[in-house]
């Protein structure tokens, strides 16, 4: 019975775009993907009916959290009001935070913007320097090369600087993702230089990928740069990829096996399908 | 093999950007009658007002940590999500519009969102699957409330689930409190995609509709 991610983006993929209005009831329970919320966020903000419908749909969900009411740990409202008490405030009421949608960000309906979007479901995470033995592996020297590399920018020291919980437990994940890449026998590893600059190596292993690139050129803040998995010649959305000082590292849920990687550079937000030529295709064969 | 700036193969063409966002009149303004007063203590809360905020917290803390724990089920990450969403709440206060949401819709989305996030951080997707049979079960509907206030809340959304077809409420409780998204949410009922979203919809609307929530 399990769902894997065959059907992951069938939404999205060489068909056109729906409605995103159909998609209001799902965004409203954070039941769609991150292509899909952005397709939502652009429509409601330049769709009234459809920001009111939504606004609507978000406060009957807002009493299904009602009806769950359940008082915290009593210690609990020491420790929050003790720890705003040295938490300084934002002040303008439309901050832009980096991580939100571009424009999109102060123009959500609602006033529903503490929510920063992206931010833990995209498949890009900083990774722990990962404590990889490449010593007993024989690898090929241009698989070696590129193997090197991606353990170069794993183990840059600036890219670990996430501190919640949860993202730490992904950059783990993906620590490990990569590990488990790298020693893998069917692993293939794809390098390719980046149109406009810096390189990337795709990872692509029988059953997980990853794409790491490095000396990336900054994007201006309407655009960024955008994963896909090529799958016999067609691109799967795979995210949106954060840039950290020039570093990439993804490791996409939307892989799969065959599969190769690109990226291209897209509007802020990402598209539903690429509206540029990408700037590298990494393919296994 | 690498093929550095070259096309995307078999795709001819791509599609054209989509035209620019431009910033969108704010919806009408809604307000929720029952909750009248925590808009001002939000408010407050934007202008640092710490005791302002205390009383928020006593106020919308339970609907936070209640939907923490519907969508993660274990007592620390909800507590841990509680914990975050409020401080959140406390940083980001300023960017709440009453004209656009009730405070209590502000905060309980952050809420979900949060604990969405987090269950699908923490959670593997076999884990999700094995979980999400549970989602039908309601547990939120399964215990009486503590406070007499939350339960007649609950009452009233109990019953006006009833208003929703079977399939719509199936779809609604297991995407909300089972954190799943509708693709899984038709993978475990084995209906269309396209259904499951109507489903979602239309339940959460008729639900809007009976709770007479303004839209």
């Amino acid at each position: 019975m399990s769902t894997d991610q065959p059907t992951g983006n069938q939404g999205t993929q060489g068909t056109p775009p729906e409605d995103p209005r159909t998609l209001l009831g799902a965004y409203a329970v954070d039941a769609v993907d991150d292509v899909e919320r952005r397709q939502v966020e652009r429509l409601v903000a330049t769709d009234e009916d459809a920001a009111g419908e939504l606004a609507g749909l978000q406060a009957a969900a807002a009493h299904l959290g009602q009806a769950a009411a359940l008082a915290p740990p009593a210690a609990l409202r020491e420790a929050v009001l003790a720890e705003a008490a040295r938490t300084p405030q934002e002040a303008a009421p439309d901050v832009t935070d980096g991580t939100t949608a571009g424009s999109h960000a102060s123009t959500t309906p609602s006033g529903l913007h503490p929510v920063t979007p992206i931010m833990t479901v995209t498949p890009t995470r900083a990774a722990e320097p990962a404590p990889t033995d490449l010593s007993r592996r024989r690898r090929s020297p241009l698989m070696l090369a590129a193997a090197a590399a991606a353990v170069a920018v794993l183990a840059v020291p600036g890219v670990v600087a996430w501190q919640q919980a949860e993202r730490a437990q992904q950059a783990e994940a993906q620590a490990s993702t990569l590990t488990e890449l790298l020693g893998g026998a069917q692993t293939v590893l794809v390098r390719g230089e980046v149109t406009g600059g810096g390189e990337a190596v795709a990872l692509l292993g029988d059953r997980s990928a990853a794409l790491v690139a490095s000396d990336l050129p900054d994007l201006d803040a309407d655009t960024v740069y955008q994963l896909w998995a090529m799958r016999d010649g067609v691109p799967v959305d795979a995210g949106l990829l954060e840039v950290r000082e020039g570093q990439v590292q993804a490791t996409p849920a939307e892989y799969q096996p065959g599969d190769g990687l690109a990226v291209s550079v897209e509007p802020a937000g990402g598209s539903a399908q690429p509206t540029t030529e990408p700037v590298v295709v990494l393919l296994p064969g | 093999m690498a093929h550095a700036g070259t096309t995307w193969g078999t795709l001819t063409s791509v599609t054209s950007p989509e035209a620019p966002d431009s910033a969108a009149a704010p919806p009408p303004s809604r307000t929720e009658p029952t909750a009248p007063s925590a808009e001002d203590l939000l408010l407050a809360t934007a202008r640092g007002e710490e005791q302002a905020f205390a009383q928020l917290y006593d106020r919308l803390s339970a609907g936070v940590h209640g939907t923490a724990r519907a969508v993660l089920r274990d007592p620390d990450h909800a507590a841990e999500v509680t914990q975050e969403v409020m401080l959140e709440v406390w940083r980001t206060a300023a960017r709440f519009d009453p004209t656009r949401a009730s405070a209590r819709t502000w905060v309980m989305t952050l809420a979900h969102r949060r604990a969405v996030d987090r269950v699908r951080a923490v959670q593997s997707q076999r884990e999700r699957d094995q979980r999400s049979l549970d989602g039908m079960h309601h547990p939120p509907f399964d215990v009486v409330a503590e406070e007499v206030e939350d339960e007649m809340e609950r009452a009233r959304v109990r019953d006006c689930l009833g208003s929703l077809t079977d399939t719509q409420r199936d779809a609604v409780l297991m995407a909300y409190y089972g954190g799943h998204t509708y693709r899984e949410v038709a993978a475990r009922l084995t209906a269309p995609l396209p259904t499951v979203k109507s489903r979602i919809r239309d339940g959460l609307l008729r639900l809007r509709d009976c709770l007479g929530v303004p839209a």
